[in-house]
């Protein structure tokens, strides 16, 4: 590139004012001091880095600038003119990906990366070229720049226009306080820098008022010090402190540069600058201390308070399972439990002490005597279960233990614990297990259990001779049908149901008791049928199939015809029914 | 023999656990509330506790809690029976080891449900013929 440069220009020895050393120097260092500190507490956080590009990049920046204006070697200028463009723009890029990165705490995607890689690329691949610096004017000592500076400009607007979009939408989107404040923060200190740095610098491009620039300069300082400002603030306590103490630092050198660029003979100058040094390490020295006492007096609350939380925690929890055990003392059904077991209990276990011959050998008379108590009291205690059972369901205090499983498989155990009752009393009991499975259900495998055992325990009780049928299938369609005692609440099943049917040829019931039978202490003459003697069995396996969403009912043609007993369980059961983790 | 302190307030449940438990071959203390069953495992290293819930003084909630909070032998094996059957679950959170329902076992069937949940061999009682 053959742009015919000259050295020693006379224009180019322009009357240097001291602002622009105090403007490029200081600022530059203080940005570097800034960004290495970030970078040394948290080397390996994205934002550190971005932030220690910045500094870099703007004390570079910086120091080109400054050669340009004081150099009066054209050749120099012209290289540095040529790169000082870009690295203004890759200042702006890197601050648009701090703010991401700063506000949505992760990294950018590759395709955002790739996106401005190649904008960049496009701009640096014309840097050598004469689109970008056309000629040397002899007359100003400056760069003419080319086209090229026009892409620069647009480049510019567009990555500034970026971040501002992006922070306002990020203010007015966010609802969070805390997010909130830290975009305020951030827009502010980009604002500054944006306003203060790019824009002097375009506007100066422009106009060619390079004078301009040195104002924008100080913007960057305030930009980085809101920068660091930010990653202290919302990071460790630790932090605060040292940032605090760097705060002071940077302050006191800034104001002391100005010993630098100040005449000896400017006395009275001196003096002020004296004065405000000393004043400037004072109040340094005193914000030090003082934001080092808030953070250890903050860190200890922070312990303190940690430690009473967790303590409040374990204080709650152990309340808690305290209160639900004093419930028991008080609750009415464990005092009635409680009570209504205390007279029965001994008087079983004496009982079976004296039929085994604890006390001493019995007589056959003795022992009938005994034995008859001993029914009685277990009757007894079977009342009590029950009346205690349904007010527990009634009062929802039961805990099913809810399990997925076959139907079948818990008739098949049903089907062995009876068959040898059925057996004895000489009865045909069948049960066929279904060659293909039926969807599994929900269910407390060990209540279900009950009520089957119970249903067939009746049916092998009422039937003198004959036979028992246990048998499962899956159906279509529910026919269930509305039976005294259901409220109208009461849905019908919809959808295909699993029945369960126990037939028996056996007493059957007079067709005037069959509404009855399931009715909570039903005064009709179907008491026979709880053997146990309550007029409630029946009424608790009811509730008992309810709650697992299904349906009970019994048919039979009249006394002596023989019953039917059948259970239902759709299988889509209803959403209280699910299996707990 | 394992030594067993049976806790409860109601002397005629404890006459007959301690028939049948000293039958099936235990070393059987008594307790009539969980402060004297302390007592009596303080004193006479007690391998198994068959208590009651409610009673005076300290009931069998307050007694596990005490067991295993601490300064007792971890390894005594804690069986709540009671008629509360609402409670098994606050009994095995509290550190029992089991739960049996009183009026549901004859003295027999509850000796031998401990005996299972304590994982020992089942034996058959020796009951004298008529």
């Amino acid at each position: 590139m053959d742009y015919n440069l000259v050295t020693n220009l006379k224009t180019c020895y322009v009357d240097i004012s001291p602002l622009l050393y105090y403007s490029h120097i200081p600022t530059a260092i203080v940005a570097l001091i800034i960004g290495f500190f970030v970078f040394w507490k948290d080397s390996r956080s994205l934002i550190s880095n971005i932030l220690l590009f910045i500094a870099v990049g703007f004390a570079l920046w910086s120091a080109s600038d400054l050669v340009i204006w004081i150099n009066p070697d054209s050749s120099k200028i012209m290289f540095l003119w040529s790169w000082i463009n870009l690295l203004e723009m890759l200042i702006s890029v890197a601050t648009l990906y701090f703010s991401y990165v700063f506000l949505e705490e992760k990294d950018v995607s590759f395709k955002f990366k790739l996106f401005f890689g190649i904008l960049l690329a496009t701009f640096i691949m014309f840097i050598p070229t004469r689109l970008n610096l056309v000629a040397f004017n002899y007359d100003n000592c400056e760069s003419v720049q080319g086209l090229l500076i026009n892409y620069y400009h647009i480049l510019e607007a567009f990555f500034s226009v970026w971040l501002l979009v992006y922070l306002i939408r990020k203010m007015w989107t966010v609802k969070k306080i805390d997010e909130r404040k830290k975009a305020v923060y951030l827009s502010l200190g980009v604002t500054s820098f944006l306003f203060s740095f790019s824009g002097t610098n375009i506007i100066s491009s422009i106009t060619t008022r390079w004078e301009l620039l040195q104002y924008g300069l100080f913007g960057m300082v305030v930009f980085m010090g809101f920068l660091a400002y930010l990653i202290v603030k919302f990071k460790a306590f630790h932090i605060k402190m040292l940032g605090a103490q760097a705060l002071v630092v940077a302050i006191v050198s800034l104001v002391g540069a100005q010993y630098f660029f100040t005449p000896f003979t400017d006395v009275t100058n001196i003096i002020l600058i004296s004065v405000t040094v000393f004043a400037a390490a004072v109040l340094g020295i005193w914000l030090v201390k003082s934001v080092k006492m808030e953070v250890e007096r903050k860190e200890q609350l922070q312990r303190m308070s940690d430690s009473l939380a967790f303590a409040n925690d374990k204080l709650r929890v152990n309340n808690t399972k305290l209160e639900k055990i004093d419930a028991t003392k008080t609750d009415f059904i464990n005092i009635a439990s409680h009570q209504l077991h205390k007279v029965p209990t001994p008087i079983k276990g004496y009982l079976s002490l004296l039929l085994e011959g604890s006390y001493g050998k019995i007589s056959a008379e003795q022992r009938r005597v005994l034995e008859n108590i001993n029914f009685a009291n277990n009757r007894q205690i079977s009342l009590v279960d029950d009346l205690l059972n349904v007010s527990r369901m009634e009062s929802g205090k039961i805990k099913l233990d809810f399990e997925k499983e076959h139907l079948e498989t818990i008739c098949q155990e049903a089907y062995e614990a009876l068959a040898p009752a059925a057996k004895e009393k000489g009865l045909k009991f069948s049960w066929v297990h279904p060659k293909k499975a039926l969807p599994k259900l929900i269910m407390d495998k060990g209540k279900i259990f009950e009520a089957i055992f119970n249903f067939v325990d009746n049916a092998i009780k009422y039937t003198p001779k004959g036979k028992v049928d246990l048998q499962v299938e899956l159906d279509a369609a529910s026919h269930y049908e509305k039976q005294i005692g259901d409220d109208d609440q009461k849905e019908a099943l919809t959808g295909p149901v699993v029945r369960l049917t126990i037939v028996d040829t056996g007493a059957g019931i007079a067709k005037e008791n069959i509404p009855y039978l399931f009715v909570k202490f039903s005064r009709r003459d179907t008491a026979k049928l709880n053997i146990e003697g309550t007029g409630l069995g029946l009424y608790v396996v009811k509730l008992m199939i309810e709650a697992h969403g299904g349906r009970t009912w019994a048919e039979s043609e009249g006394e002596g015809k023989g019953s039917k007993f059948i259970i239902e369980i759709p299988v889509e059961q209803p959403e209280h029914v699910s299996v707990k983790k | 023999m394992l030594k067993i302190v049976i806790v409860e307030d109601d002397p005629m449940i404890s006459e007959i656990f301690q028939r049948k438990f000293s039958e099936s071959g235990f070393e059987v203390f008594l307790a009539g509330d969980g402060k004297q069953a302390l007592e009596v495992i303080k004193t006479h290293g007690i391998n198994i506790v068959l208590s009651d819930l409610i009673m005076p003084e300290m009931g069998g909630f307050e007694l596990t809690k005490t067991l295993r909070s601490g300064g007792y032998d971890p390894n005594i094996k804690i069986i709540i029976i009671s008629n509360l059957i609402d409670s098994l679950e606050n009994a095995i959170e509290l550190g029992a080891n089991g739960f049996l329902a009183k009026s549901a076992y004859t003295p027999t069937e509850m000796v031998g449900k401990v005996k299972e949940l304590l994982g020992m061999p089942a034996q058959e009682p020796q009951v004298s013929q008529e």
